[in-house]
C-alpha cells in the first residue's frame, strides 16, 4: 500500500457529485478502479472519490491504426505518449476535508478544471473508511448508474487491504454488515453487491 | 439558399459520361505510351539527349529524363533497414486577411522524430511565428499566400536540417509534397533569395549525408507521359496523326505505371526532373523522382517520392527510402500514407478556432498598449451572422 500522496492527473470537468480527471496513458500512476482520491479545492477544503470509470476514447487515426496489420513499437509508444488524448479517469464524490475533519457530506463546491488529483495514502484511505458509520455508502448506493456491486467490491478489497496493514481485519466484516443493513430493502441491489463481494475471497 | 439541385441533377449524367470518356481515352494513351516505355526504355541515352536536344529549342520544356538506368525498369521491395531515425515536418500558415481584427500571418511549422523499432517515444517540436508587413520600408514585398507558402516550405526543410543535427545516424527526413521548390510570384528578387536559401539548407542535407525526400499522394503529374511523347513525336515509324491526338491527351504518369508496378512495395526507376525551374538545382542537388506503389492489395496505390541526385545515386540509399516510405504507408492499413507525415500534419494544423483566439489576443494586445480597437470587417461580421440552419 501506498504511503505518500501520488498525483494521478488533473480536473477535467466536475460537479458536485462527480468528477473527471484526466490523465497520461503512460502514467505509472494510473489509478485502478474502485480507488479512493482525493482533490484539494481551496487551502482547507478536499473532495474525496472513489474511481468508478476509466474512459479511453479513440479517434480516426486510433481506429485506422488498429486494422492495420502490424504496429512498429515506435508508432505504439507515439500514440500513448504524444498524441493529445488524455485517458479520462470518472470519479463519484463520497466526501470532504474540511479544515481537516472528514465527513462523508459532499464539498460545498466542485472542484475547478486543472486541479490536483491524488490517489489516497493507505492512512488516508483507512481515516476515511473510520470516519462516521461508513455513511459514504450512501453516495455510491444511490448512484444507480453505476454498476454498484462491482465498485463496492473493488473499494472495500482495497480498503480490506489498508486495515489489514494496520492490524484492523474486523472493518471489512463490519462494513459488509453495515452495507446489508443499508440494502435491507432492495432485494436486487442486495444480492448483486453480495455476490460481488462473494467474487473478493480471503484475502 | 441551397444549391439548385434540380439544375445540378439534369447536368450529373452528361458530366459522368464525358469523365468516363476521358478517361477512357486517357487510359488507351497510357497503354501507348507504356509501349513506347517498353521498346525506348533501354536506351535511356537516346532519350536523355532527346530531351537536351528539344529543350534547346523548347525552354518552357518540362519534363522527365531517364537518371543513370533504363526508365523501364522496376525495382522490388528491398530489405526492410531497421533503427532508422525518421524525421518528418509538416507545416500549416494563417494568411493574411484584411477582414479580421488585426491583419497578421502565422507560419506554424512542426516536427515529429521517430526511432524505428524502438518503443523510446517521438519527439516533437512545433515553431510558431507571426508575420507581418511592417517593415515594407526595407523594400519587402507584402506578403501574399504565395510568399507565406514559399516561406513555409522554406521552414519546413530548415526545421528539418536542425532536427536532423541533433540526431543520430542514419537518418531519413521527409516533408509532403514535391522536393521542388515553386510557387507564382511577381517578385524575382524575393524568389532568387529564397531559391537560394533553399538550395543552402539542401546543400545541408548533403553535408551530413541525411536522406531528403518529398512524398506526393494521388500524383497527377505526367512528366513521364510528357517524355514519352517526345519520343513518339520524334520516331519516323509513328505517323504524325497518332501524335498529335496523343498531344491533347493528358495522361498522369501513373497511369502508366500502374499495370508495371504490380507489386506491394515496387517502384519505377529514378528520373530525374527537366524543367526550367529545376535547373537552379544542379549537380547533386538535381531534382530527381520515382513512382512506388504502396498499396498491400491487388489493386496498386501509386506514390511519386521526391529526392535530390545524390541520394538518388546511392543504391544503399534508395533502397533504404523505398523501405521506409513502404513501411510508413503499411502502418496506416487500409488508406496507405507515411504515418510519420501524418502525424507531422496532425502537430502542424491550426485550426480555425486558434486563428480565432490568436486574433483576439493580438487585438487586445493592441488595445491594452493603446492603438486604437480593431474591428472585423463589417462583411466578416455579416457573414459570422447565425445562419437560417444552413451548414456551411
Amino acid at each position: 500500500m501506498n504511503t505518500t500522496p501520488i498525483e494521478i492527473g488533473r480536473l477535467l470537468r466536475s460537479s458536485l457529485t462527480g468528477f473527471v480527471a484526466g490523465c497520461r496513458v503512460d502514467q505509472p500512476s494510473l489509478p485502478v478502479f474502485g480507488t479512493l482520491v482525493r482533490v484539494p479545492i481551496e487551502d482547507q477544503l478536499e473532495a474525496f472519490g472513489l474511481v468508478y470509470d476509466i474512459h479511453m476514447d479513440d479517434d480516426g487515426l486510433v481506429r485506422q491504426l488498429a486494422t492495420s496489420h502490424s504496429l512498429p513499437p515506435e508508432v505504439i509508444a507515439d500514440n500513448r505518449n504524444n498524441r493529445n488524448m488524455p485517458v479520462e479517469i470518472s470519479i463519484i464524490t463520497v466526501g470532504r476535508r474540511k479544515t481537516g475533519i472528514l465527513s462523508h457530506l459532499l464539498p460545498g463546491h466542485p472542484p475547478v478544471s486543472l486541479d490536483v488529483l491524488y490517489r489516497c495514502t493507505s492512512q488516508e484511505v483507512r481515516d476515511f473508511t473510520t470516519t462516521g458509520r461508513l455513511g459514504y455508502f450512501r453516495h455510491i448506493l444511490r448512484a444507480e448508474e453505476l454498476p454498484v456491486g462491482e465498485l463496492l467490491a473493488a473499494h472495500l478489497e482495497q480498503a480490506r487491504a489498508a486495515h489489514r496493514e494496520s492490524g484492523d481485519p474486523a472493518w471489512f466484516k463490519n462494513a459488509t454488515r453495515e452495507l446489508i443493513t443499508l440494502l435491507r430493502d432492495d432485494y436486487p441491489t442486495l444480492m448483486s453487491v453480495l455476490n460481488a463481494l462473494s467474487d473478493l475471497g480471503p484475502e | 439558399m441551397p444549391i439548385n439541385y434540380h439544375q445540378v441533377q439534369q447536368q450529373i449524367p452528361d458530366f459522368c459520361k464525358r469523365a468516363s470518356n476521358q478517361r477512357q481515352e486517357a487510359l488507351m494513351a497510357a497503354g501507348l505510351l507504356r509501349d513506347t516505355l517498353e521498346k525506348e526504355g533501354p536506351q535511356p541515352g537516346k532519350l536523355a539527349s532527346l530531351v537536351e536536344s528539344e529543350s534547346a529549342t523548347n525552354k518552357s520544356l518540362r519534363c522527365a529524363k531517364p537518371f543513370q538506368e533504363s526508365p523501364a525498369c522496376v525495382h522490388g521491395l528491398p530489405e526492410i533497414t531497421r533503427g532508422i531515425t525518421l524525421i518528418a515536418a509538416d507545416g500549416s500558415q494563417i494568411n493574411p486577411s484584411r477582414h479580421r481584427q488585426v491583419e497578421f500571418s502565422l507560419i506554424n511549422v512542426a516536427t515529429i522524430s521517430l526511432q524505428t523499432d524502438s518503443d523510446s517515444p517521438s519527439t516533437i517540436n512545433t515553431e510558431s511565428t507571426i508575420m507581418d508587413n511592417f517593415d515594407l520600408t526595407a523594400g519587402t514585398s507584402f506578403l501574399t499566400e504565395n510568399i507565406i507558402a514559399l516561406e513555409r516550405d522554406i521552414r519546413e526543410r530548415k526545421a528539418l536540417l536542425e532536427q536532423a543535427s541533433g540526431s543520430n545516424t542514419p537518418l531519413l527526413t521527409l516533408t509532403d509534397g514535391p522536393l521542388e521548390l515553386f510557387r507564382e510570384t511577381n517578385d524575382a528578387h524575393l524568389i532568387g533569395k529564397m531559391l537560394g536559401e533553399y538550395i543552402t539548407i539542401l546543400n545541408g542535407f548533403l553535408e551530413k549525408r541525411v536522406i531528403t525526400a518529398g512524398y506526393v499522394d494521388k500524383p497527377q503529374s505526367d512528366l513521364v507521359a510528357r517524355l514519352l511523347k517526345l519520343s513518339i513525336k520524334n520516331n519516323n515509324t509513328r505517323n504524325l496523326q497518332e501524335y498529335d491526338r496523343m498531344e491533347t491527351i493528358r495522361v498522369a504518369d501513373i497511369n502508366i505505371f500502374n499495370p508495371v508496378l504490380q507489386n506491394p512495395g515496387d517502384r519505377t526507376s529514378v528520373f530525374a526532373i527537366h524543367s526550367p525551374w529545376s535547373k537552379h538545382f544542379k549537380d547533386a542537388l538535381e531534382l530527381c523522382f520515382f513512382y512506388i506503389n504502396v498499396s498491400q492489395t491487388d489493386k496498386p496505390y501509386l506514390a511519386r517520392v521526391e529526392l535530390p541526385a545524390w541520394c538518388a545515386s546511392s543504391p544503399s540509399l534508395l533502397d533504404t527510402l523505398q523501405a521506409v516510405v513502404f513501411q510508413q504507408c503499411v502502418i496506416m492499413g487500409s488508406r496507405p500514407y507515411p504515418y510519420i507525415l501524418h502525424r507531422a500534419h496532425e502537430l502542424a494544423l491550426i485550426t480555425f478556432e486558434e486563428t480565432t483566439q490568436l486574433d483576439s489576443m493580438l487585438a487586445q494586445k493592441m488595445l491594452d498598449s493603446g492603438s486604437s480597437q480593431e474591428m472585423i470587417s463589417n462583411k466578416q461580421s455579416a457573414k459570422d451572422l447565425p445562419g437560417r440552419g444552413r451548414y456551411i
